[in-house]
């Protein structure tokens, strides 16, 4: 690991006024990720700034019947939130899916949303690397690609975003809070993440001197009937193959309200729109179901070893509505 | 994947081995030293024995803490991912629920069904 400094900012001001004044320093929340990338000199920081003690650790109830959590909030806390287990519980499933009870303790909300993909390539210093290196070319096309995406793709780099927790935010229409010393920005969730186009390096809308302060939920009466599903390779602690968060509202067998949202399709957590517009004010059945995401996966381009993902993505979003609708009717 | 180790943090689980030492100065670390030794024994450590909570031993000083920090979460009432009613204010913890909140600690000699034993008879 290259040698590095550390200081531990006591308050918002003092760490944007930090990372401000210092061109080639990083946050560190949790560190489960950029501690893991430092040892592999993918990350190699000058400066490490603790935010670890930042007062960013409430969950809040907003006036317009939000929630506003704190970008330090770990992800078993936000997990456990009353609020948040009783109001969206596809967020509480999508965190405790994630990672494992050791790890769901250090990870922070912030660092979840800024965590880097898995890529074998992007790990493998020895391998050509869009996002690694620009310029170098893409290992992972030709390659082992069990793990790569099918949406949003493109020559530079096939790479999907491993959060399970964004997957949510992106279904609940989150917004990102971040504050540097030009003041403070809001940035919807589905403009916080970028498709790779030829600069796959550049992942976010985020400036590398914004701390991300919070993420504010809206008010979504139809995200109290949701789910997150995930399908992977074990049982437990694994990055998803495919996983979808979604939520139902059915009134008088017609879908009255719906949230859709893929994870481990795209670079991007993947808000299924396409199939929102379809299901909206149609009938509640599986026939609907399959159509609206058949017409999502469409545009959906395999490489030759993640070609089942089209169809997997495609049984998850009608398995997951089909329970929210049985679950629904029993109700 | 790399091996990593479990600690306490002021009685929280965390991944030792992915955390800086420095952002750690001011809580309270216990190790499986900290937990009991050969002659005082935690009630936990005396159930893994009496279970045969291990093989080779090498997973256990991680698995022992592991499940001192999920216990401590149970008893909070912390929901896991096999959580059938996430509303719920009191969760049994069932053995798909030990098996699913140990998930983070692997076992190479798969002495799984021993663990989820000792783990039941070390939370009564
Ligand atoms: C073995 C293993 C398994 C995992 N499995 C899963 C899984 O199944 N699903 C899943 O979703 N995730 C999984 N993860 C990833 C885990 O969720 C992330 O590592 C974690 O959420 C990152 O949070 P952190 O606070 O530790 O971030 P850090 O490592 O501290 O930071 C990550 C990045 O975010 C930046 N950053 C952090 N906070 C801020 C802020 N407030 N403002 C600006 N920049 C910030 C840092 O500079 C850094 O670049 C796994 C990780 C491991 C090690
Ligand atoms: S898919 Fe993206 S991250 Fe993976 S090797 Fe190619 S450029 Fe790098
Ligand atoms: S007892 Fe040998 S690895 Fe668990």
């Amino acid at each position: 690991m290259k040698a590095f400094s550390y200081l531990s900012a006591p308050d918002v001001a003092t760490a944007v006024r930090a990372i401000a004044d210092r061109p080639n320093a990083k946050f560190i929340g949790g560190g489960t990720n950029l501690v893991d990338l430092m040892r592999e000199e993918i990350e190699r920081p000058d400066t490490v700034i603790d935010i670890t003690r930042l007062p960013l650790t409430e969950v809040e109830e907003l006036p317009g019947g939000g929630v506003r959590i704190g970008a330090l909030v770990r992800n078993s806390h936000l997990a456990a939130n009353r609020l948040i287990r009783t109001r969206y519980p596809m967020l509480s499933q999508a965190l405790l899916s994630g990672a494992s009870g050791q790890l769901r303790n250090m990870a922070t909300v912030g660092g979840n949303l800024l965590q880097r993909t898995r890529c074998l390539y992007f790990y493998d210093d020895a391998a050509a690397c869009n996002k690694r290196e620009p310029g170098s070319g893409c290992e992972a096309v030709g390659g082992f690609t069990r793990s790569h995406a099918v949406l949003g793709t493109s020559a530079a780099c096939i790479a999907t975003h491993p959060s399970d927790m964004c997957v949510a935010l992106a279904a609940l229409d989150a917004t990102v809070v971040a504050e540097s010393v030009r003041g403070e920005r809001r940035i919807p969730i589905s403009e916080f993440h970028l498709l790779p186009g030829e600069r796959p390096d550049i992942e976010t809308t985020l400036t590398a001197d914004e701390l991300i302060t919070a993420v504010e939920l809206p008010d979504v009466p139809v995200a109290a009937t949701s789910r997150y599903r995930k399908v992977r390779d074990r049982a437990s602690y694994a990055f998803a193959l495919v996983s979808v968060a979604a939520a139902l509202e059915v009134t008088g067998g017609t879908v009255s309200a719906v949230r859709l949202a893929m994870g481990g399709v795209a670079a991007k957590p993947w808000r299924a729109r396409e199939a929102e517009r379809l299901l909206l004010g149609g009938p509640a059945d599986v026939e609907s179901f399959r159509r609206a995401a058949a017409t999502e996966l469409a545009p959906a381009v395999a490489q030759p070893g993640n070609a089942f993902k089209i169809e997997l993505a495609q049984r998850v979003i009608v398995a997951t509505l089909a329970q929210l609708l049985a679950e629904g009717s029993a109700a | 994947m790399r091996r990593l180790h479990t600690v306490l943090a002021d009685g929280e689980r965390i991944n030792s081995c992915l955390a800086l030492a420095v952002q750690y100065a001011d809580r309270e670390i216990t190790t499986i030293e900290g937990v009991g030794d050969a002659d005082r024994m935690h009630p936990l450590q005396a159930a893994f024995v009496r279970n045969d909570g291990f093989q080779c031993g090498y997973c256990t000083s991680g698995q022992i803490c592991s499940a001192l920090g999920m216990l401590a979460e149970h008893d909070a009432g912390a929901p896991s991912a096999v959580t059938e009613h996430l509303a719920a204010t009191s969760i049994e913890l069932s053995d798909a629920e030990i098996r699913e909140r140990m998930s983070g600690n692997l076992c190479r000699c798969g002495a799984y069904n021993g663990i989820v034993e000792a783990i039941k008879e070390g939370a009564r």
